[in-house]
């Protein structure tokens, strides 16, 4: 554990010493801000709305989700950065040099926790960013509506999505060298964070249809489909909540112990991506 | 001179393949061991072995400064072959992470940094980022790293390869000083010149097997035979009356005899006949860098090596 604190505040000193970083962590709230005002300038239809005269009880159904919203996003960018980083250790030609210190798995968990703590880094940035705007367009009291035990669902919703992606990202990370050269089965992996876009419609539609069900279930459709579904519904079945997170927490732990075994394997090659079948071979190789 | 490693009968196998056959060596403290053998030979998964990356099927690892006997990974350098550093942050930030990693006091670590850094000509480079330095800097910058905790027991993977000679004297002083202050050092290189100069005793593998052990002047006794090299034009005819040789390689002007490994060399200095023309004359050993490339080649053979041509 102090080998994994050591990697985690290694990698939060690295980042917000970095200018990508930086930039990103400022520069994106800016820019939301800047298409918001350009498109209210643009687009009348949402007077009511650009007012500020929108129903409370709305706001009080959606803040939280926007917020756990935000939260996700942010999340998952920061789940990707960890494969960025395992990667680049292979890249740097550093893992030898820091396996001589720490195992893979403290690595590896440094990697995971350090990346958290840039994530909610960030979250706590672009909110601060973002409420004084939002007081300021809509002239509303955004904290009534944000610390509700709503938001506390959502949050261990986002949360526990950041664990499952960031722990496949940084396994995913340590087969590659060369990310310009990552092949197919990386490219589609990375993308598995936005495949619950598909079913935001059928959300919409009727949250609780089969189909909106069953992908509540599923660990890497689940954090983003519930806090949709969970935003729109208006009576929970707690059941379903709860099922829904102890699936997603052994999901969590599955794998991250099958990451930790690809990682460990992976983070030590030189010169070559790997294949899928490679990936396939060293899960289950203890 | 204490203990500072004992490895034992070390196996391992990767799928079928066996890579290390019981492989044994001592290192100890205030001496550099050669650790040699051509590429493939089983180098690197004896070093990863020692560094709890791999696990041996058989045999033990045991190091004698923890009275666990395990491995302290912070009592312990090490200067992998495939070199590297983190690109985009500063000498200093990355020197100070890896002496944290090794939980060398920050206070000591920023004292030996400078002193390292005046040393090996990098004063006032510690706020440049890794990514700006040229490639012997930070080389340089890495071996710091490496040593920044002082450790017990050091690995160097070719530390020299690659540096310019001014570099490369600047960093052998500084290893010859460590092993002088007690740190006991393993040392893998192909720079057969390096490891005469440098290193107190050799452990040669090849195919994963032993082929050598011993200090250098052992092994130069025992296995690696005088020769004799003689410029002046000759007739090869004047050898045919001279005991005691094993093998002649002639090359224009220049004679190479091989001499017999039991043959007194005064006695067959005297035994030359007069009518020898001798431009310029040497005896000496057969180099390291000899015995090494008979056994890469497998012409040779550890015991009788006797070849007759």
């Amino acid at each position: 554990m102090r080998n994994t604190m050591k990697v985690v505040r290694w990698e939060i000193k690295r980042n917000l010493k970095s200018k990508s970083f930086l930039t990103g962590l400022f520069l994106t709230p800016a820019m939301l801000v800047l298409f918001f005002l350009l498109s209210s300038v643009f687009n009348g239809a949402n007077e009511a709305f650009m007012n500020g005269t929108v129903a409370p009880d709305i706001l009080e159904q959606f803040v939280p989700g926007v917020f756990a919203g935000i939260i996700l996003l942010s999340i998952v960018y920061t789940g990707m950065m960890t494969f960025q980083s395992a990667s680049q250790e292979r890249k740097d030609k550093m893992a030898e040099i820091v396996l001589s210190s720490v195992t893979p798995g403290e690595l590896m968990q440094g990697k995971i926790y350090g990346y958290f703590v840039l994530g909610l880094i960030q979250v706590f940035v672009w909110i601060t960013l973002a409420i004084p705007f939002i007081i300021w367009k809509f002239d509303m009291s955004i904290f009534t509506y944000l610390f509700t035990f709503k938001t506390i669902v959502f949050v261990i919703f986002a949360l526990l999505g950041y664990l499952l992606f960031a722990a496949l990202f940084v396994g995913l990370g340590a087969t590659i060298e060369d990310v310009s050269a990552a092949g197919s089965f990386q490219g589609m992996v990375l993308m598995l964070p936005f495949v619950p876009l598909i079913f935001f419609r059928s959300v919409l539609e009727d949250p609780n249809s089969t189909v909106v069900k069953a992908v509540s279930y599923i660990p890497f459709t689940s954090p983003s489909v519930m806090i949709f579904r969970l935003t729109i519904l208006e009576e929970w079945v707690w059941m379903e909540v709860a099922l829904s997170i102890i699936i997603l927490c052994v999901s969590i732990w599955i794998c991250t112990k099958l990451a930790g075994r690809v990682f460990k394997i992976g983070i030590q090659k030189y010169g070559k991506n790997a294949t899928p079948q490679e990936i396939w071979k060293w899960m289950w190789l203890s | 001179m204490g203990l500072i490693l004992s490895v034992r009968e070390l196996e391992k196998s990767f799928q079928s393949k066996k890579v290390l056959h019981r492989i044994s060596f001592d290192v100890r403290e205030g001496e550099v061991l050669a650790l040699l053998g051509p590429n493939g030979a089983g180098k690197s998964t004896t070093i990863r072995t020692l560094m709890d990356i791999l696990y041996p099927d058989n045999g033990s690892i045991h190091f004698h400064f923890h009275t666990s006997g395990k491995l302290k990974r912070n009592k312990i350098g090490y200067l992998p072959e495939e070199r590297g550093l983190y690109r985009n942050v500063k000498v200093i930030d990355m020197l100070l992470y890896l002496a944290e990693l090794k939980d060398y006091p920050l206070k000591k670590a920023k004292d030996r940094i400078a002193y390292y850094l005046e040393k090996f000509d990098l004063t006032g480079q510690e706020n440049r980022t890794i990514e700006t330095l040229s490639k012997g800097m930070a080389q340089k910058i890495q071996f710091i790293g490496t040593i920044i905790h002082e450790p017990k027991l050091l690995i160097l993977d070719e530390p020299f390869s690659g540096l310019d000679p001014v570099s490369q004297e600047l960093l052998k002083q500084e290893v010859r000083e460590l092993a002088k202050k007690g740190t006991a050092i393993i040392l893998s290189s192909h720079q057969m010149n390096v490891v005469e100069e440098m290193c107190d005793r050799i452990f040669l593998i090849h195919e994963g097997k032993q082929v050598l052990y011993g200090t250098l002047e052992e092994i130069k006794l025992a296995h690696a035979n005088m020769k004799c090299i003689i410029y002046g034009q000759n007739n090869k005819e004047i050898w045919k009356e001279v005991r005691g040789i094993e093998n002649i390689e002639h090359e224009d002007e220049r004679t190479i005899i091989y001499i017999q490994r039991d043959t007194n060399i005064t006695e067959w200095i005297r035994s030359l006949p007069e009518q020898l023309y001798v431009v310029e004359m040497s005896i000496e050993r057969v180099s390291l860098h000899e015995i090494f490339i008979a056994i890469a080649t497998e012409k040779y053979e550890p015991i009788e090596g006797v070849l007759h041509a």
